[in-house]
């Protein structure tokens, strides 16, 4: 009776010596949901946020990079449209020779051509001016075939923006309407069109009239463009600042509720190894001779 | 008057008795280990005296001893215990049954982890968040679709290695029962060889101990009720009704019925077993209740989510403009899948609102929003928290077996403890024991001896005078 005492009692020890190895091997506190219900399903829940939050975090890396292309595209476009309002300026003052103008004429469809690729930028096979019409390049050049030069630019895209979660419920749009951008108020392509018409024709009445202030409202144009874009970076990048906080708090939380502290395990571990030796001490003072020895 | 010879046979009943109570104490130091021996005793008596008729009989004193002897070898053993002791057993056998199975399931769901069904949720509404930001991507589409696959097999998975601990534990109550009935008809047996042993006057210990400790191994399988009938044997009874009936053993029947596959007992004749306690009571626990309840959880998690993405899917338009239609088909965690033609072509993936914006991902944004949309318990949790709690359930209620089982082991330990007290052997008792009838032995041959030199003096040195 003894014995089977003692065997019982080393027994539990070393039972209870290997749990807490096996915590400290793992360095998890809850290795099946037994161990403890409610730490288990607080885990379940704690990792499915964190991964929610490291979507979110990727998502709202993809939109910075969206908006990110989408301000350089529209930087250009504003290079190219104070450059060409320069050069209607210089085409109103009637100084210049027919030749003269012609040459700024030919810069301006320049711009115009550059103009046309600036709006159809792709990236990762996106048109980003296209709105969700995607796979179509959202301006087409329509030509006159005898000269080759462009005599109207059509839009194909559509209103809708690419729009990603960045948080539980809060959506934002990673690009710029094209439309808004090209062809809102002012049509930009139709002003480089007519201004490079009115050069070659010498009209600088419609120039000083009409074109100059064109430009001038599509640059406005572009620039507020640009401006929101810019803002929702802004935006966008506070929010990866949340985000990535919230994930930092989010694991350190998950770490508290499923790692163990190994300090403690450790104390814990040494303890019972020692309370195991007591165990195994006492067994063998169990297996003690009776008087079966003591009656030789 | 006494016969002459009347010590020696005085002190050979004593030598007869201190041999037999000498075999006795090397009975139960050899039985020290056995499973079930319970020590014996040897119950001496005095033998009945000689009333001495003579003459002058008031004059002598009266009623002679006559020695002693050995009436019975008696088994120590306190039927109350085994009584206590067995019902502490069918406990433990209930929790122990369900400790084991549960212990499957948790293994089953290999929670909390990233290899869990949860794991496979999170990556499947990551995978479709991804793909919200490149609809038109065809890697971004392959791998939602594969994500969505994952989750699938991981349904199909969780609920097929479920559904296998069910039939594990029906496989093991079937040889509970088998166990059982065996069980009843060796205990008719030596209920017989008893009976025999009884008739002729003998305590047949070693074969009551054997039938006890049957009856400690039947009370673990089931609740069971002892009682006695008449020459040793005695009866069994399980839920009211008997199993063994003295020379009789009946046997108990499992049927399975068809549709719902749930596990009945009943008597040979139909009629059901009522039992409480046992193993299998803990069997019949998991496989009629608790598995079937854990199947019905998941089946409902997968149905919602199949409605769930298959609604919004079916409001989207694919990358050939056409309406995508539902993603997944089935309808509980049994049959779960993406749509075949979906899976070979990523194309048919719906993530626009509108059938010309291939670049739209806004329904793949809300595929991906129903990870926390409060879709389950009518609308008051999200799929993760109705996921999370059914891990806490499996976890308690294999923490309450656990803790149960361990409540029971205690108690079992203490009373097989107050049993051994009791019936156990103890060598130093045994020892003393032995000690005591060498003693005996040799006291009664020494004896023997004195009476032998009384005779040789009232034989060869009386009457030889001048001789």
């Amino acid at each position: 009776m003894m014995v089977d005492k003692a065997i019982g009692n080393v027994n539990t020890s070393y039972s209870r010596l290997l749990q807490l190895q096996a915590q400290v091997s793992s360095g998890k506190l809850v290795t099946k949901p037994s161990d403890d219900p409610h730490r288990a399903a607080r885990a379940v829940q704690l990792r499915s946020v964190t991964s929610s939050i490291e979507r979110y975090i990727s998502n709202a890396d993809e939109v910075a990079m969206w908006l990110s292309v989408t301000d350089s595209a529209l930087d250009k476009a504003t290079n190219m449209l104070q450059r060409a309002r320069e050069l209607a300026v210089r085409g109103v003052n009637g100084t210049l020779s027919a030749d003269e103008r012609k040459a700024v004429a030919i810069e301006i469809d320049q711009i115009l051509e550059e103009m046309v690729q600036v709006a159809n930028t792709r990236q990762s096979q996106r048109y980003l001016f296209g709105g969700n019409k995607t796979r179509l390049a959202p301006f087409e050049p329509l030509r006159d075939p005898a000269t080759g030069s462009i005599t109207s630019v059509q839009y194909h895209g559509d209103d809708g923006q690419l729009t990603v979660e960045v948080s539980v419920g809060i959506t934002m749009e990673a690009t710029i309407s094209g439309q808004d951008a090209f062809a809102g108020g002012v049509n930009i392509f139709d002003a480089l069109i007519s201004t490079r018409d009115h050069l070659l024709s010498g009209d600088t009445q419609a120039l000083s009239n009409v074109d100059l202030e064109n430009l001038e409202r599509g640059l406005e144009q572009i620039t507020a463009r640009r401006a929101e874009a810019g803002a929702r970076l802004a935006r966008v990048e506070l929010i990866q600042q949340r985000l990535e906080q919230d994930k930092l708090s989010f694991t350190e939380h998950l770490s508290n509720t499923e790692d163990v502290d190994i300090v403690d395990a450790m104390v814990k571990l040494k303890e019972q190894e020692h309370v195991y030796q007591a165990a195994l001490a006492v067994a063998a003072r169990a297996v003690q001779p009776g008087l079966v020895y003591l009656l030789k | 008057m006494r016969s002459t010879f009347f010590g020696i046979e005085l002190m050979r009943r004593a030598m007869a008795a201190s041999q037999r109570a000498m075999d006795v104490t090397g009975h139960n130091v050899a039985n020290a280990e056995t499973p079930g021996y319970s020590r014996q005793r040897v119950r001496l008596e005095t033998t009945t005296p000689h009333t001495l008729a003579g003459v002058f009989r008031p004059q002598v004193a009266g009623q002679l001893g006559t020695g002693v002897q050995v009436v019975a070898i008696e088994r120590v053993r306190d039927r109350f215990l085994d009584d206590q002791l067995r019902a502490t057993n069918g406990w433990l056998g209930r929790w122990e049954a369900r400790e084991e199975m549960l212990g499957q399931v948790e293994a089953v769901l290999q929670e909390p982890s990233e290899l869990g069904l949860s794991g496979y949720m999170d990556r499947f509404f990551a995978a479709w968040q991804a793909l919200s930001t490149t609809p038109e991507d065809m890697g971004a589409r392959t791998a939602a679709i594969q994500e969505s696959e994952a989750l699938a097999q991981a349904f199909v998975m969780t609920r097929e290695r479920i559904q296998a601990v069910r039939e594990d534990a029906v496989t093991a109550l079937r040889s509970d029962l088998s166990k059982i009935n065996d069980l009843a008809d060796a205990i008719v047996e030596l209920n017989i060889e008893i009976a025999r042993a009884v008739v002729v006057g003998d305590a047949p210990n070693d074969l009551l101990d054997k039938r006890d400790l049957l009856l400690d191994e039947l009370s673990k399988l089931a609740d069971i009720s002892v009682g006695n009938a008449n020459t040793g044997m005695i009866n069994v009874t399980i839920g009211g009704r008997a199993i063994v009936l003295g020379n009789e053993a009946r046997h108990l029947d499992l049927t399975i019925d068809p549709t719902t596959l749930d596990v009945s007992l009943n008597w040979g004749d139909g009629s059901p077993v009522n039992v409480r306690t046992g193993r299998i009571v803990g069997l019949i626990s998991i496989i009629n209740d608790t598995v079937p309840l854990y199947l019905d959880t998941l089946d409902e998690l997968a149905k919602s989510i199949i409605t769930e993405v298959n609604a919004v899917h079916a409001s989207a338009y694919d990358l050939n403009g056409n309406p995508a239609g539902p993603f997944f088909t089935g309808s509980s965690a049994a049959d779960i899948a993406v749509r075949a033609d979906i899976s070979e072509d990523p194309r048919l993936l719906g993530t626009s609102a509108s059938p010309e914006a291939t670049g739209d991902g806004s329904k793949a944004v809300e595929v991906a929003q129903l990870k926390d949309k409060l879709s389950m318990h009518s609308g008051v949790s999200t799929f993760g928290d109705f996921y999370s709690e059914f891990v806490s359930k499996v976890g308690l209620d294999s923490r309450a077996a656990k803790r149960a089982k361990e409540v029971y082991e205690n108690v079992l330990e203490s009373q097989e403890d107050r049993r051994n007290s009791i019936s156990g052997v103890s060598m130093d008792e045994e020892l003393m024991n032995m000690l005591k009838y060498q003693a005996s032995y040799e006291a009664a041959a020494r004896m023997i001896t004195a009476v032998d030199e009384m005779l040789d003096r009232l034989i060869n040195g009386t009457g030889v005078v001048g001789r």
